[in-house]
């Protein structure tokens, strides 16, 4: 089943920031037993969170979903469900038209229609639905309390294979476990990323040689080709020029600025304790982030573009689970809203500070060429050619992460016990109950238990 | 690159003092600011650097943020220190970072504890830490004396509190290293600050493994990033700003209180978990740990302890054992120091986590629980841990969080570190990977409680004339 991601943007009615605040922070102080917008009864809902964010006609709620299957039937579960919940919820919000005045549809179409979905999504594990994360996990430790019972003590001078057999015949004896032998495979684009890969990619590789071969050849063909080449050259030439001006522009603004950087973030960081009411009290965390884009229309086509390449490389990376090399990710977006600002929001393992090391240590270059199209007052590091520094300076970009950040008001994870890595070993689990996939064939296989 | 000025940074930073067997650690009130100030200022002259030898005896100090501001320091300086240190250890959030949880909560501290708590120095009175150290008890009571009259002759600080090691070389004699309570060897391993000389000791991996960027434990420096880490400052002449934290660095203490027999009870209880032989006990307690009582590490030595192994420090985790079939996965030394096995690259990882290295100068307390002791004697003893990082976040807390206290830590599901954390009720887990599958233990009980601790800010000697009003 494919995830999908809305991020739903309704303006706040004027004045009404705190109790709206007031109440979704009541309800996610305990979101797993809340019984009212009852999120942890949704069945096909990893992760939610809803916040208010800046906006330039006045502040917005956002409502983040990462779904099994479509926005539309998502909402419309949800809508059933927990309709006095939403009410609630969305009463704070300008034009909400109320479940209770009994037609479903209307309230469907205005969260439908504000959905701005995402520029760049990114799943760590995509196909993977929620019910197969949590079925596998009971799987894993069923296995692994097999494999305990003293009854089972032999096994442990026994041979690989043989602890494969017995381990196979034991799940195949209990019919709630069964389930496990059956194939239930993934996607082909998730299986087969570098088949996809190689079939886009071989037809505009092809292109590309039959315009050079062109060129280079005598014929009719030659004039045209050569024009296309110089074009292009011309063109990115031309790009890259525009883009150490709009640099060097922001070098010189900030030499320009009067107040350094440190004492703008030092003022800032009184507000620090708003965001850590709920963080690190769980294995997992979540981040609300929004910037300003950087004025004009190169800044706005930069970003577009490189969330674009971010896009693509995710989706067709051969490697799953991780994110340039971040492998604490669960599902993560960048959505750029009507007002020029650039929203992130990210559901992940372990602590900020972890997950701000691995942005500087594993992806600075990636990061750098989205946010280096951004500002807010703390403002971005110096960067240059769009991937170079940025990021690398550590305590202002971890400075200026902190100071884009918005309280989450509300959080729900579906799985909070499970991070990336688990869910991934649990799969290798299941599928290597058939047969070991693991290049060390078995053993690999047992270590995995 | 910069020299580094050894005779500005105070000693702690390059040297456990071993020489000196004794050590108080004195906790004060600021009582008269003007007078602090001054006896700071004097304490300055006498404050044991990096550039002189240990002499006779060996005196370091540091504040807590509360001290700066008992000073009279002014809320702009005072807001330009590193967050961990202006908020303290014990708000809910550091509390959840630290794992500072249940039995080890701070409203249950003999000191530091939040204000109105039974601390005996709370938070909001603990402003100055004076570490003393002597060769032996009668040096140790003649420099006590004299410091104490200067401190609090007249009238400028009230004393709260003394913690009190034991001497060196600690409960049991052991060569160059301390043992500690459990009866484990502790200190082997230390990172190696750029700038001291002592690196060139060191080449190749072995350089690789331990030599880190001198910013890493002393403001002003290129950290290991290249960069410069903020450091606090003063405002200055013509509105520029004084440098109050070149040469200084941050510190911090805990007192960790061991239950030691329940730890020897828990290892004769699981021990089966890995063996029925006379030694099945000796070899659980090293794969706790990931190294053997004398110190000799499982991934060089995993079926025996070795005692010419005792100080071995020349190890990896990724070439010999990836898969924690010699030091578990979940062992407390390879959490608190996962070495090359923290990136699929060997050299690209030792340069990831050595941006999480702690300089480490901790001393036992308490009389030893005797070997053939049948049950606890209540009597209470532990360590007084105290190390020195750069940046308290990215460094102390990062190692306590994401390393020794993640159940997610390298891949597994959900345990902690099985000597220092704080298990669920109904009992922790620790997994023994091993062929053909790996083994659980169950039950795991808690064996280190904390009992007090602080964030403390070590300053260079320029610092503290600096903060006395003289410079």
């Amino acid at each position: 089943m494919r995830q999908a991601a809305f991020t739903i943007l309704t303006p706040v009615l004027p004045g009404h920031c705190t109790a709206l605040s007031e109440l979704l922070t009541s309800i996610g102080d305990a979101v797993v037993d809340d019984q009212r917008l009852g999120l942890s009864g949704l069945d096909r809902l990893h992760y939610a969170s809803f916040s208010i964010l800046p906006g330039g006609e006045g502040p917005r709620l956002a409502f983040e979903g990462n779904i099994d299957g479509s926005p539309s039937a998502f909402l419309e579960n949800l809508l059933d469900v927990s309709a006095s919940a939403i009410d609630d919820v969305y009463s704070h919000c300008a034009g909400y038209p109320p479940l209770a005045d009994g037609d479903r549809e209307p309230t469907l179409r205005y969260l439908l229609d504000r959905d701005i979905g995402a520029d760049t999504f990114f799943v760590a594990w995509p196909g993977h639905s929620l019910d197969m994360i949590r079925r596998e996990d009971e799987l894993r430790r069923w296995i692994q309390d097999f494999l305990d019972e003293p009854e089972q003590a032999s096994l442990r001078r026994s041979d690989p294979e043989n602890v494969h057999r017995a381990v196979v015949e034991a799940v195949r004896d209990d019919p709630s476990i069964r389930w496990a032998l059956e194939a239930e495979p993934l996607p082909f684009l998730v299986r087969h990323p570098r088949t996809v890969l190689v079939l886009l990619a071989a037809p505009a590789l092809a292109g590309l040689v039959a315009i050079v071969v062109a060129a280079a050849r005598r014929g009719t063909a030659r004039r045209p080709a050569r024009l296309f080449l110089a074009t292009v050259a011309a063109a990115a030439a031309g790009a890259l020029a525009r883009l150490r001006a709009a640099e060097l522009a922001d070098d010189h603004r900030e030499r320009s600025r009067t107040t350094d950087w440190e004492t703008v973030y030092t003022a800032w960081s009184k507000n620090l304790s708003q965001f850590r009411h709920r963080e690190d009290a769980k294995g997992q965390n979540h981040l609300t982030s929004i910037a300003d884009i950087k004025p004009g229309l190169f800044r706005f086509v930069t970003l577009r573009t490189v969330l674009a390449v971010i896009r693509a490389v995710a989706t067709l990376s051969p490697v799953r689970g991780q994110l340039g090399g971040i492998t604490s990710i669960h599902f993560a977006r960048w959505v750029i809203t009507p007002d020029r600002r650039l929203i992130f929001l990210s559901n992940f393992d372990g602590s900020w500070e972890n997950y701000l090391g691995d942005f500087v240590d594993l992806a600075a270059r990636g990061l750098t060429a989205v946010w280096t199209n951004t500002h807010n007052d703390v403002g971005f590091p110096h960067t240059t050619w769009l991937v170079e520094q940025g990021a690398r300076d550590e305590a202002r970009f971890k400075a200026f992460a902190r100071r884009g950040m918005e309280p989450t008001l509300l959080w729900y994870s579906a799985y909070p016990g499970l991070s990336v890595a688990n869910i991934s070993n649990n799969r290798a689990i299941r599928e290597g109950l058939r047969r070991p996939q693991d290049a060390g064939g078995t053993e690999a296989w047992l270590r995995r238990l | 690159m910069t020299q580094l000025e050894r005779e500005d940074v105070q000693g702690l930073v390059f040297s456990g003092y071993a020489a000196m067997h004794e050590a108080r650690y004195l906790f004060y009130e600021v009582a008269d600011p003007a007078g602090a100030r001054r006896w700071l200022g004097e304490l300055a002259a006498r404050v044991t650097t990096g550039s002189a030898g240990e002499g006779a005896h060996c005196t370091n100090v540091a504040l807590t943020h509360r001290g700066l501001a008992a000073l009279g320091l002014d809320p702009e300086p005072l807001s330009t220190f590193a967050p961990p240190f202006q908020e303290g250890m014990t708000t809910p959030y550091r509390q959840r970072v630290l794992g500072d949880v249940g039995p080890s909560a701070p409203d249950m501290w003999a000191w530091g504890g939040p204000p109105g708590s039974d601390s005996s120095a709370p938070e909001d009175r603990l402003h100055v830490l004076l570490l003393l150290f002597a060769p032996d008890g009668g040096a140790m009571d003649s420099l006590l004396d004299a410091e104490m009259s200067r401190a609090t002759g007249e009238g400028a600080l009230r004393h709260l509190q003394t913690l009190q090691p034991e001497p060196l070389p600690g409960t049991i004699s052991a060569g160059k290293f301390g043992v500690e309570h459990f009866g484990f060897a502790d200190g082997m391993s230390q990172p190696v600050i750029q700038g001291t000389g002592q690196e060139d000791e060191l080449a190749g991996e072995q350089a690789r493994r331990h030599v880190v960027a001198t910013g890493e434990f002393v403001l002003g420096y290129p950290n290991g990033y290249g960069e410069l880490t903020p450091s606090p400052w003063l405002p200055g002449p013509d509105s520029g700003k004084v440098d109050l934290g070149r040469n200084g660095t941050y510190l911090v203490v805990r007192q960790l209180k061991q239950d030691v027999h329940g730890f020897r009870e828990l290892v004769r209880r699981l021990a089966g978990t890995v063996g029925d032989d006379a030694d099945a006990e000796a070899r659980f307690a090293a794969k706790l740990v990931g190294r053997w009582y004398s110190g000799a590490p499982l991934a060089r030595t995993p079926h025996r302890d070795d005692v010419d192994l005792a100080t071995d420090n020349a190890f990896g985790y990724a070439e010999v054992d990836p898969y924690g079939e010699r030091c578990p996965l979940g062992a407390h030394i390879r959490r608190a120091n996962p070495r090359d096995s923290t990136a699929p690259e060997r050299a690209r990882a030792l340069e990831l986590t050595n941006l999480h290295r702690i300089l480490r100068r901790g001393r036992v307390y308490g009389p030893g629980l005797p070997d053939a002791a049948t049950e606890d004697d209540l009597v209470e003893r532990g360590l007084i841990f105290i190390c020195m990082s750069a940046n308290i976040e990215r460094q102390f807390e990062f190692v306590q969080q994401t390393w020794c206290n993640n159940p997610k830590f390298s891949g597994l599901y959900e345990e902690q570190d099985p000597v220092l954390g704080t298990p669920p009720p109904e009992g922790g887990l620790f997994t023994v990977q091993g062929s053909p599958f790996a083994t659980r233990a169950r039950g795991l009980t808690n064996f280190v409680t904390v009992r007090g601790g602080a964030y403390f800010f070590l300053p260079g000697v320029r610092g503290l004339l600096s903060l006395a009003g003289r410079s």
